[in-house]
């Protein structure tokens, strides 16, 4: 578990590639698409997959879900208006595929959007998909108080319901994310069950652990913190999924868990060490399929005095120190002596595979010389021998927090001790539980730490509040009036180059200032059974197209051929 | 080391002590008895050394008699006892119970050994099973040597409570619930289940009341009459034996020192260890002084036992001299039946020429102190 | 009689709640509450945050959920868990079975190993097999329990497939019948089950011979050797059963013991048990959850302790007459 925080960055996944072939195949679609398409595609009916996972969900009501197994089993029980598509553009309509509504249509002035949903969907209690779920869901999902999303729905003016296959979103303003707000964000929920449930009773409502969706997997039972089991809804109505069942059994420990995963027991782990890796290589039933992912790691500088918040801090204030310290760091010896091949160095505040990323953006070189004369011409010089450079009696030392919680982060933070100290910097490492972690960040308490993000989904707009001036997740407290005005106009434009380039200055600019020192971009690496046929995983989420996987002909194992339906229910000896 | 006197004190010559009166062969023959523990230290179990605790014990016991055994605690009287028994493997030396070698039993022939000599213990409250009520642990006995079974066995056993003087009834009642007499009463008549022909005696009556004590010492004389039975007697002070006894054997820091009838002993005690322990017997009458033969120091640790004579370091007798300190002192016979061992009490087989060899400068001469 | 069990369960009772609120208000005290997580999570909005702490109350004082929550527990509401989003009753009511088979079977097979072994060193006391034993028990008993369980989980399932990795049962296989469905539940129990019982027989043996040791010298089992009995049954009928006192009280001792090995084991097993609910609450800073765990681990440990004191009558006759009286 190396990363925690997630970002809802609009999110794009698959290679620069896919998003071309894709984009020359859907064209522009200003008016809704061909509604209906098979989900499933070709391939064997029948078979069961087992997920390894570290936790279990805390909740599988979708407004609340925070955990990513909660977010992998919704987006399998639960149903869309639209989904992003794997190449998640979300500026626009572009790329999205028709889930609930088979079809919409936007209003002459871009202020309201009507979908028309599919008269076949239906809810896992045979009720059907109406019009008025999605009022309801927008309900829910409109109250701060009952599910994050609010924020994004702060510019819808209402939903109304012209009848039960039709409903329509009105907008207060023109943006180019609106789309994606209604139809790509929302998981529509079953109003004829939680219609009654009191306002911030969702959680509590027995659909929070026995979920009713309308997506293509079944809830079927669920055993506190130790095991999901999801079945294919043969009723769905894009086609059934291929595999009949999902189970997610909760491993916490990782090497349990990889053990499971090579004696197939278990048909995919995603959460591989890379000490693991060599496994692979004795077990080719096994496939290690490494993804880039969403996720950066980075040394945040505090640039506020973490003892006085409203004062600078003593030394990693200074600009030019910031930029010194950077170039004495050699991020791709780190980068390969932790991680070997499974990350890449980081370039910024970005994952290479953000569609606004920019792989151009300028990098401070590792130049420990120049780095040092700066350093020298700062003042910082060793005057007393000890090794650390000082200036006016104070020393140029200070600490980095790490979780407990992830042996990378520790390893990583005594390479960087060992790269400072040959250049006369002081760097104490403070390992903190991971809580205590948090809670250190969230009060600015820390000279610098080893951070990361994860982005699972999301607006562009967490950039800014992860870096722009004042930004609630910017626990550096860094801060450029432009960079805020490059990010707000890349935001808001509906223009796709202007939108890049504004991205691309606003990152050139982020690493010039160097509120953190960019260390790496690990790559996902997902053990999967050979058996199981799949399209290419998604960055967003590998389990985004499960509905498509099937198992290979003739590899079929015991567990594939279970009954389709009824869960193994062990007969009491 | 080696004491200096010419082959006195090797275990080979030493006379078995009898006493003329007994006739027929012995029930018991216990020849130059040895019982070595060994001291271990340390987590691997080294041997560091040996407690001495039985250092060439020879003595008869002849059927129907009863023989005393007397010493200060740890002196080797238990050890002794549960040797004869085999309840401990001697270090060396010989028993021989009705002609049989003992030491050479093993298996089915020993156990069927056991069945002729048991043994009652010092403290009645350990010495029977608390898990177990007394009527079984009485009964074990009856059916392990096949001697009742069934419905003869239940009655067998309240026939030998009746005997002991403890109601039948009490049968299936657990160890807790006797007194410490009962409870002595209930380990005799265990020990007689097997009608054996000998019984080891060890201490039954210290832990006891003193008014109780008279009560079982009775009840094991009427049972000796009765039955022919023969007792090896341990106590630790002379005045419960002089009862029961007929001869006594007084035993210090694992030899024995002086062996007599009850009534020599008595009147007559050689060995100056046995007069210390006598002047210590309580004088009922508190009018009749004696010169008070006190016994001073402690009793060395069997561990590392004094050299020569074993009694020298706390010995009144007011010949000791240096020849004590070198000579093991044979136990030799001073008068008819009156076993003694003490190099100053004549007559004696070690020579004056011996002892001044030795060191010796005090010639014997007999002391007898005013008891 | 009854009296003295009955103050022996008010006893455990008041230990509990103690353990509860001692691990409740420490808790507390830790950074984090089991919301903190979201704050930093910017796909979590303050104000469903606030909103959500609100409704479990967390913003209230520390003292206050602590009595609120005690008088909930006492018409048996054990709370909600945050962190698992049900009931603590039901999450418990899930784990706490799968817990028991585990440390049921550690505790029974581990006991009849540990006393046979135990006797037997006893009855072979100083011998080279003796000592064999008791270093082989030592050894096993100064491993830590979470390196002996991985050690075990990538020996013996990983390199050599003789266990599952994990879990309580093959996942979605239909079973042809009971039996094979019992063979499947006893396999994946093999492996925590033998972790438990390598830690917690050492301990046993180690008792037991020194319990017999202490017996054998003693002046009946010389009075059973002499009525002639065979040393076999002098040892197990005479001596054994006047040893098994402290080996009862010792397994009133284990079941915390085994409690606390239980988190580590489950934790590497996979099994669904309360050990993992312990460590789950604390990392996610589940005070409820922790909370209902440590009451109804106290309220085990104070039954196992019941347990051993009734066995402790059923052993000992002395104790049973005294109490008939
Ligand atoms: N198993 C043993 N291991 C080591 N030493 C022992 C053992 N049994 C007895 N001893 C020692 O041997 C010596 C003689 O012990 P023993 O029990 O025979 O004495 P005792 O004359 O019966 O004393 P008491 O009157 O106290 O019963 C003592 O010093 C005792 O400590
Ligand atoms: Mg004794």
């Amino acid at each position: 578990m190396t990363s925690r925080f997630r970002h809802r960055h609009c999110l794009t996944v698959a290679t620069s590639a896919l998003i071309a072939a894709l984009a020359t195949a859907c064209g522009p679609q200003a008016d809704g698409t061909t509604g209906g398409r098979e989900l499933a595609g070709s391939g064997n009916v029948g078979g069961t997959l087992v997920i390894a996972s570290p936790t279990g969900p805390n909740t599988l009501m979708p407004p609340t879900v925070t955990s990513i197994q909660g977010k992998q089993l919704t987006d399998l029980i639960y149903e869309r208006l639209a989904d992003v598509g794997p190449a998640i553009n979300t500026f626009g309509d572009e790329g999205f595929e028709p889930r609930l509504a088979t079809s919409w249509d936007w209003s002459a002035d871009s202020m309201a959007i009507t979908f028309h949903l599919d008269p076949r969907a239906r809810w896992h209690d045979g009720k059907p998909v109406q019009a008025g779920d999605v009022r309801y869901t927008f309900r829910v999902n409109s109250d701060s108080a009952q599910s994050s999303d609010a924020v994004y729905l702060s510019k819808v003016d209402s939903v109304s319901v012209p009848d039960s296959l039709t409903v329509t979103f009105w907008f207060a303003a023109r943006y180019p994310e609106q789309f994606y707000d209604a139809a790509g964000r929302l998981s529509i929920l079953p109003a004829h069950l939680l219609a009654d449930v009191p306002a911030g009773g969702l959680n509590r409502a027995p659909e929070a652990t026995a979920p009713v969706g309308s997506g293509p997997f079944r809830f079927v039972r669920l055993q506190p913190g130790a095991l999901i089991e999801l079945a294919a809804d043969t009723g769905y109505h894009l086609g059934r999924p291929l595999l009949d069942r999902i189970l997610m059994t909760v491993a916490p420990n990782p090497i349990a868990a990889a053990t499971q995963l090579f004696n197939g027991e278990a048909d995919l782990y995603e959460a591989m060490m890379p000490q693991q890796m060599g496994e692979f290589a004795t077990h080719p039933e096994v496939v290690a399929h490494i993804e880039p992912s969403l996720t950066y790691n980075f040394l945040q500088f505090n640039l506020r005095d973490p003892r006085h918040p409203d004062r600078p801090h003593p030394l990693l204030s200074d600009r030019e120190l910031r930029r010194a310290l950077s170039m004495l760091i050699d991020r791709e010896a780190i980068v390969k002596s932790a991680w070997d091949s499974l990350a890449v160095v980081g370039l910024g505040p970005f994952p290479r595979s953000l569609p606004t990323a920019d792989t151009l953006v300028r990098q401070l070189p590792h130049d420990p010389s120049r780095g040092g004369a700066i350093l020298d011409s700062l003042g910082w010089r060793d005057s007393n021998g000890d090794g650390i450079r000082d200036r006016d009696g104070q020393r140029l030392e200070f600490a980095v927090t790490v979780p407990t919680s992830s042996a990378f982060r520790q390893r990583i933070a005594v390479l960087l001790q060992d790269q400072f100290a040959r250049n006369g910097v002081g760097l104490t490492v403070e390992r903190l539980e991971f809580n205590t972690f948090l809670e250190r960040l969230g009060r600015r308490a820390f000279d610098t730490n080893l951070g990361s993000w994860v982005l699972t989904d999301g607006s562009p707009a967490g950039s800014r509040a992860t870096w722009g001036s004042g930004g609630n997740q910017n626990f550096g407290s860094y801060g450029n009036p432009l960079v805020d005005a490059q990010l707000d106009s890349a935001l808001a434009t509906f223009d796709a180059a202007d939108r890049r380039s504004h991205f691309s200055r606003a990152y050139q600019l982020i690493v010039d200032d160097a509120p953190a020192i960019w260390l790496y971009e690990p790559r996902n690496v997902i053990g999967i059974h050979r058996r199981f046929v799949m399209p290419p995983l998604r960055t967003a989420g590998w389990w985004l197209d499960l509905p498509r996987w099937s198992v290979r002909t003739g590899e079929q194992i015991a567990r594939d051929r279970g009954a389709a339906s009824a869960p193994a229910a062990p007969v009491a000896p | 080391m080696t004491p200096p006197s010419a082959g006195v004190g090797t275990p080979d010559v030493h006379p078995t002590p009898t006493t003329s009166r007994q006739s027929g062969p012995p029930l018991l023959e216990v020849r130059d008895l040895v019982k070595h523990f060994p001291i271990r230290r340390g987590i691997l179990g080294r041997t560091v050394g040996h407690v001495r605790a039985v250092d060439g014990v020879s003595f008869q016991l002849w059927p129907g008699e009863t023989l005393g055994l007397v010493g200060e605690s740890g002196c080797g009287k238990s050890t002794t006892g549960r040797m004869v028994l085999r309840l401990l493997e001697p270090s060396a030396g010989s028993v021989h119970f009705d002609g049989a070698d003992v030491l050479a039993l093993s298996g089915a022939r020993l156990r069927a050994m056991r069945r002729h000599a048991q043994i009652i213990f010092q403290d009645p409250f350990s010495s029977l099973n608390p898990r177990m009520t007394i009527g079984a642990a009485i009964r074990e006995g009856l059916t392990i040597h096949r001697i009742a079974a069934g419905e003869a066995a239940d009655r067998r056993v309240r026939e030998l409570l009746s005997e002991v003087g403890l109601r039948p009834q009490f049968a299936d009642r657990y160890p807790h619930e006797f007194s410490g007499g009962q409870r002595q009463r209930v380990g005799i008549a265990r020990a007689l289940s097997v009608s054996p022909r000998l019984i080891v005696c060890d201490e039954p009556v210290s832990a006891l009341d003193v008014s109780v004590q008279a009560q079982v010492v009775n009840l094991l004389q009427d049972l000796q009459r009765d039955r022919g039975l023969a007792y090896l007697f341990i106590a630790h002070d002379l005045s419960v034996v002089e009862h029961i006894a007929d001869r006594v054997a007084v035993m210090y820091l694992g030899h024995i020192v002086e062996l007599a009838s009850a009534t020599d002993i008595y009147r007559e005690p050689l060995m100056p260890y046995t007069q210390a322990l006598l002047s210590a017997v309580p004088v009922p009458d508190p009018t009749v002084r004696s010169t008070r033969v006190v016994l001073s120091g402690d009793v060395p640790s069997p561990a590392n036992p004094p050299s020569g004579c074993v009694f020298h370091p706390r010995c009144q007798h007011p010949r000791k001299d240096e020849a004590c300190t070198k000579l093991v002192p044979p136990l030799e016979e001073k008068s008819a039946g009156h076993w003694a061992a003490c190099i100053k009490q004549p007559p004696t087989t070690v020579h004056w020429e011996v002892q001044k060899a030795a060191g010796g400068t005090r010639q014997p001469e007999r002391y007898l102190p005013d008891l | 009689m009854i009296s003295g069990l009955v103050s022996r369960v008010v006893q455990a009772a008041v230990v509990a709640i103690l353990v509860a609120a001692v691990a409740f208000f420490v808790l507390q005290a830790a950074p984090g509450d089991p919301l903190s997580a979201l704050v930093e999570n910017p796909s979590v909005s303050p104000a469903l945050v606030a909103a959500e702490r609100a409704r479990l109350g967390y913003d209230r004082p520390a003292a206050v959920q602590f009595l609120s929550y005690v008088s909930a527990a006492a018409g048996g509401d054990l709370g909600y868990s945050a962190s698992l989003g049900m009931p603590v009753s039901r999450v418990i009511g899930a784990a706490l079975p799968h817990t028991l088979l585990l440390m049921g079977t550690a505790i029974l097979v581990s006991f009849a190993v540990g006393i046979a072994l135990g006797v037997a060193q006893a009855a072979r006391a100083g011998t080279v097999f003796d000592r064999a034993a008791s270093a082989v028990s030592l050894f096993l008993h100064s491993l830590p329990e979470f390196w002996l369980a991985l050690v075990l989980l990538i020996v013996l399932s990983g390199r050599l497939h003789l266990f599952p990795g994990g879990g309580l049962e093959t996942l979605a296989v239909a079973h042809s019948s009971g039996w094979h469905w019992f063979l499947d539940r006893l396999h994946h129990l093999a492996l925590p089950a033998l972790t438990l019982v390598l830690l917690t027989t050492a301990g046993v043996a180690r008792f037991q011979r020194a319990a017999l040791l202490e017996v054998l010298p003693r002046d009946f089992v010389r009075t059973a050797v002499a009525k002639g009995l065979s040393r076999r049954r002098v040892v197990l009928r005479h001596a054994w059963r006047n040893a098994l006192l402290p080996i009862v009280t010792l397994l009133g001792l284990a079941l915390p013991a085994l409690v606390g090995g239980a988190v580590f084991v489950e934790q590497v097993f996979s099994w669904p048990g309360m050990g993992r609910l312990v460590v789950t609450s604390i990392e996610r800073r589940d005070y409820a959850l922790l909370t209902g765990c440590l009451l109804v681990g106290g309220v085990l440990v104070a039954a196992g302790s019941l347990l051993a004191d009734a066995l402790a009558l059923a052993v000992d006759p002395r104790q049973r007459r005294a109490n008939r009286d």
